[in-house]
């Protein structure tokens, strides 16, 4: 089976990955959204800034979302530039401050699960024409409980930097726990991403790769 | 009272209505446009009233508190779902529609079980003590504010429909001499 990536431009395609991801997050975690209002206590997120997703016959089967700037993990996970600066002397990279930006929100569609979608949706979110549209060679920053972790981004070849573990806010109660607790995390693409995903080209019409797991 | 009041109602025409029919999700998706659907009914319906400013400030926390909870507690986002408004002259109705699930419905019925038993301002303490967990299994704190600080006279019903899902009524009654001294 196919599927076709778009980066979400028009209104018309903002407001159907935004619906899709609104009923996913709400039904899973009571989640609300917001342009211009966040209250972690009352689960009020912001909305991200930029969409890609999958389409099947024409309908949303999966989505991703991007935090361009003022990053959920720079807003709530108390993450500071130092932190970043040094996670990147560590691995060789320059201490220059780039952009940082944030993949989050990936979901699939209940209609199409079982398919594979969530590896196509996870590979596109890391991808260069999603993450770095502008060439401006960005940080790429994660948010997400340790599992997901394992058995999404270290299966895909995606290796995440810890950089500390993520507080404990009321709107992560059906997501996180303490068996199983959020991290920030540092992506640098050109380290961290293998090259078959990050320079996956978006749009295109893809065969959904089933997993092997 | 309210029971009272209520059946007298049903039995008349009211002097003005306003209805909103939405689709919960819109609002899950832009949380402040239930502040903003709040507000309008609140300026429409306080032109009846000397007092607008004191109206418009109750009647906005009393319709955004009944509009939060039916998005909240549709089972289906994608379900339609109504506020209505209707004004009798001494009274204003507020009330939503919505479809719920077996275990939200028990939680409102549940509510209504304790504010029968004891008032609304006990019910409150005890729920601050002792708060049950996320919107699935909810404490009505916002509805037990309405009824003690707002004298809201609060009716819920849920009624059990074909599918298995429930029919949520929430009316909020309201005595406009009441509202308009505050």
């Amino acid at each position: 089976m196919k599927h076709t990536l778009t980066i979400a431009q028009s209104r018309a395609d903002i407001m159907r990955a935004q619906a899709l991801i609104a009923e996913i997050y709400n039904r899973e975690y009571e989640v609300v959204f917001s342009d211009d209002h966040y209250d972690l206590v009352a689960k009020i997120e912001p909305w991200p800034h930029r969409y890609v997703m999958g389409t099947i016959d024409g309908e949303v089967a999966c989505a991703a979302g991007l935090y361009m700037h003022s990053t959920y993990v720079e807003r709530f996970g108390l993450i500071d530039a130092n932190d970043i600066r040094e996670l990147r002397h560590q691995a060789g990279m320059s201490a220059d401050d780039l952009p940082n930006r944030e993949v989050t929100k990936l979901v699939v569609n209940p209609k199409f699960r079982g398919l594979g979608l969530s590896r196509m949706i996870l590979a596109a979110a890391h991808s260069r024409a999603f993450l770095d549209a502008d060439g401006s060679k960005p940080n790429v920053l994660l948010s997400s409980k340790r599992s997901l972790i394992r058995t999404m981004h270290n299966r895909e070849g995606i290796h995440p930097r810890m950089i500390k573990p993520f507080p404990i806010y009321k709107i992560h109660e059906f997501y996180a726990s303490p068996a199983d607790p959020m991290d920030s995390y540092l992506i640098l693409p050109e380290l961290d991403i293998p090259a078959s995903l990050y320079d996956r080209k978006i749009p295109g019409e893809y065969e959904i790769e089933r997993s092997e797991r | 009272m309210s029971e009272t009041t209520r059946r007298e109602l049903s039995q008349l025409k009211p002097l003005s209505t306003i209805e909103l029919r939405f689709v919960p999700l819109d609002f899950v998706m832009h949380w402040h446009r239930c502040g903003l659907a709040a507000d309008y009914f609140a300026a429409h319906l306080a032109y009846t009233f000397d007092n607008r400013d004191a109206a418009r400030a109750v009647l906005s926390t009393v319709v955004n508190e009944l509009l939060e909870n039916a998005v909240k507690f549709s089972s289906e986002k994608s379900r339609s779902a109504s506020l209505t408004v209707n004004h009798y002259g001494e009274w204003l109705a507020i009330e939503t529609r919505n479809r719920t699930d077996a275990r939200r419905a028990e939680s409102l019925g549940a509510l209504m079980r304790d504010l029968e038993a004891q008032s609304a301002a006990e019910l409150f303490l005890a729920r601050i003590a002792s708060p049950s967990g996320g919107e699935s299994s909810p404490s009505g704190l916002g509805l037990l504010v309405l009824k003690k600080d707002y004298a809201v006279r609060l009716t819920i019903e849920c009624e059990p429909v074909a599918d298995g899902s429930f029919e949520v009524f929430v009316q909020a009654l309201l005595h406009t001499d009441e509202l308009e001294i505050r």
